[in-house]
């Protein structure tokens, strides 16, 4: 029995933020069923400019990594039809999210109002890049939009340069936007069952990552609102220093460490210069050695396959493999007694839509061929599919 | 009608060697319960204020230590006491919030809800010296931000320690909807590593692993009249992004498919800043916002304070103690902010059941 088990959840999250936190949800047992439409799919499916997206077309990575343990149905939404169907489904279940652009739920005719007339206990997150309200409400975002518009950009870069971006390929707003909103999510439904009803939550990228840094607003401006590169307190030097076998060596440095510290690299009073120079003369192995023996934090800074070699070193959950070797995402955190767990691989494109229309939504047999005739749904021809990760 | 999480009652603490990194996942969980109604008790012992010395300092006292426990209670007391005092609280209370290594863990395991932070899982090496910083560079982090040539940077804050604290809490709101009895565990090394999943995962996808790039980064931050702008743009936004940049160079084959446009990213970024060197962040946003560009302008926190979007969703709130006033919980629960001490608002009144 898992957390969330008998839970249900409509994900019409796409990309990270809203389908990682619907995955989430997943790992703690709810049902999670993503929709997609025929004229619409998760941008994720797209891998490349000649990427094949059709029903049986490979699943690729960044969609299999997000979207594992979910079930995928594919529904035109835009049609009566369709939205019939999803509004039977809404009957049926625990949430609904949705990071779509601004305005498209309700011009779908699934605005929450809708929504609440067929369940008036459903919680709807609306997860948007910078809210659902405000002059800035359709602005179109990604991760480091979000980093500039928040401050988080301001604040980070080498002490006196200019401001940085997370970046593509880590897109920092995006993947702490998915803890949030599964947090959110979980909370209304603690307050839905404490009889408070249900909700709905317009959660903000954008003022999420304004208030990761929340502690820096109440300073005076100028006074710990310029960038301080790798400094932090309360460590009196915190730095990368690069070694002579090129990889570079981050340390923290505490005041009570001064001393020693200063006996090793050979200097009274130690500084990042110093510091610099006397790993430059060292392999990271050798300085991190030394470095250790005096209690100061050590650690070599890794690529990416360097991190992945150290699985079962400190981290085993974070990322887990498929049966075929892929790893996807796994969980920030564990429970002991009602562990998350993949128990089934992404879907591909309208894997088990016949299944939700007649188990959940009660559509008869000829029903559902009816509507699958017509393009309001789509059914993957050879079956559903499961693939269970390995140990 | 009170907030989400009213009623329940949890108790945050820590050993006397907890590391910073850890104190820090603690006091956010316990910041994000308080925000949602919980009563959150923070017990700490007397002459160890959590985080009192911790800057940034205003007046004397710490912003850290103010935004992170804004909405708590705090108990203090003798260092001799606290574990026995964790221990009785924990009984009365639903959940307990601490390090993995707190004593006063091992007797809450027989009620309710734990939830435990480590600053790495199993099969890290024992006795190891490690801090945040060493933790993202574990976990990759460090190497996706900077300067290829120079050293490695981090994300501003204390990003890694406030995830694994956002962590803890979604384990922990989890764990209140299952079973009575649960123990939440959370690390900061599996925190990074899930942060970084692309670049992690992506040898065995066979595809290469992202690296820091700097200049020549696809998204950077680019110059402009009065400050600075994130150049951001997808494949299907290459060409608006021409038109208004309108350099003929831009239409040169080398960029016209992202895959080599890549390569040229940073000829493509000194390009656009050159278009766009004339236009205030402020006009730029209003361009980015009529053609649907996701180029952003980098606001400091003052102007924040006053930024138009800011003001309109009341994204700052007051602190107990503090002249200036820090972001609230970020969302809006049925349309209201969810302030400490205020009702749970009430979703408006459905005028027209149907669609659009």
């Amino acid at each position: 029995m898992s957390a969330l088990s008998g839970c249900r959840v409509l994900d019409l999250g796409i990309v990270t933020a809203g389908a990682g936190a619907a995955a989430v949800l997943a790992d703690l047992g709810a049902e999670v069923i993503k929709v997609e439409s025929p004229t619409y799919r998760d941008p994720f499916r797209q891998w490349s400019a000649d990427t094949r997206i059709d029903a049986d077309a490979p699943v690729p990575p960044f969609f299999r990594a997000t979207n594992r343990n979910k079930a995928g149905i594919s529904v035109d939404l835009k049609s009566a039809d369709g939205r019939e169907i999803f509004l039977r489904l809404v009957e049926k279940s625990d949430f609904v999210i949705e990071n779509f652009r601004r305005g498209v739920m309700v011009k779908l005719g699934l605005g929450y109002d809708v929504l609440r007339s067929r369940n008036a206990g459903i919680i709807l997150a609306s997860v948007a890049s910078q809210g659902e309200t405000g002059p800035d409400a359709h602005y179109v975002s990604f991760g480091s939009t979000l980093d500039a518009a928040s401050g988080l950009a301001w604040l980070t870069g080498y002490p006196g340069e200019e401001p940085m971006v997370t970046g593509v390929d880590l897109n920092y707003p995006d993947q702490v936007t998915t803890i949030f909103a599964a947090s959110l999510m979980m909370s209304a439904l603690l307050a839905r069952r404490a009889g408070k009803g249900g909700a709905h939550l317009d959660i903000s990228q954008r003022e999420l990552a304004s208030y990761l840094i929340g502690e820096q607003f109440l300073a005076e401006p100028g006074a710990g609102s310029t960038r301080q590169g790798n400094r932090q307190a309360p460590y009196v030097l915190q730095d990368c220093f690069r070694c002579n076998d090129g990889v570079w060596l981050a340390a923290s440095v505490r005041d009570d460490q001064r001393t020693a510290l200063g006996r090793l690299v050979g200097e009274v009073a130690p500084t990042a210069a110093g510091l610099a120079g006397w790993c430059a003369e060292r392999t990271s192995a050798q300085a991190m050695v030394a470095l250790q023996s005096v209690g100061v934090a050590s650690a070599p800074s890794l690529g990416g396959a360097a991190v992945l070699a150290t699985r079962g070193l400190g981290w085993q959950d974070a990322l887990l493999p498929m049966a075929d070797g892929a790893f996807v995402k796994g969980f920030p955190f564990q429970l002991e007694h009602q562990p998350l767990e993949i128990r089934r691989d992404a879907p591909k494109l309208g894997n088990d839509t016949r299944d939700i229309l007649a188990r959940i939504a009660g559509y008869a047999g000829t029903e559902i061929d009816a509507l699958i005739a017509s393009g309001v749904v789509e059914q993957r021809s050879s079956g559903s599919d499961h693939m269970s990760a390995s140990e | 009608m009170q907030r989400p999480l009213s009623g329940l009652s949890i108790v945050e603490t820590a050993s006397d060697d907890c590391p910073p990194a850890v104190r820090l996942a603690l006091a956010f969980a316990g910041r994000l319960a308080a925000d949602l109604g919980a009563a959150v008790t923070v017990i700490e012992t007397e002459n160890d204020a959590t985080f009192a010395d911790l800057p940034p300092m205003i007046g004397g006292t710490s912003a850290v230590r103010g935004f992170l426990m804004a909405g708590k209670t705090i108990c203090r007391v003798p260092a001799a006491a606290r574990r026995a005092t964790a221990e009785r609280a924990a009984a009365n209370s639903r959940a307990l919030l601490t390090d993995a290594d707190d004593p006063s863990a091992r007797n809450a395991a027989s009620r309710g809800i734990r939830g435990l932070v480590s600053l790495a899982g199993g099969g890290h090496p024992a006795g190891q010296s490690n801090s945040e910083f060493t933790l993202m560079a574990l976990g990759g982090l460090l190497d996706l931000l900077g300067d290829p040539a120079r050293e490695p940077l981090k994300i501003a804050g204390s990003q890694l320690a406030y995830t694994a604290g956002m962590a803890l809490f979604t384990g922990l709101v989890a764990a209140m909807l299952g079973k009575e009895r649960e123990t939440v565990r959370v690390n900061l090394l599996e925190t990074a590593v899930w942060l970084n999943w692309k670049s992690v995962a992506a040898p065995s996808w066979g595809v290469p692993v992202p690296v820091r790039q700097g200049k020549a980064a696809e998204w950077q931050v680019i110059r402009c009249a009065d400050g600075y702008l994130a150049l951001v743009y997808r494949d299907p936004d290459w060409a608006t992004l021409k038109a208004l940049v309108a350099d003929p160079v831009l239409e040169e084959p080398r960029f016209q498919k992202r895959i080599e446009r890549k390569q040229h990213a940073g000829e493509v970024a000194a390009i656009v800043e050159k278009a766009l060197m004339r236009y205030t962040r402020a006009q730029v946003r209003d361009i980015a916002l009529a053609r649907r560009l996701p180029i952003g302008p980098v606001w400091n926190l003052a102007e924040l304070a006053q930024e138009p979007h800011s003001v309109a969703r009341g994204m700052l709130q007051p602190v107990p103690g503090f002249d200036r006033p820090a972001p609230r919980l970020p969302v809006l629960w049925n349309g209201g902010a969810l302030a400490p001490d205020a009702a749970l608002p009430e979703p408006a009144q459905a005028a027209v059941a149907g669609g659009a």
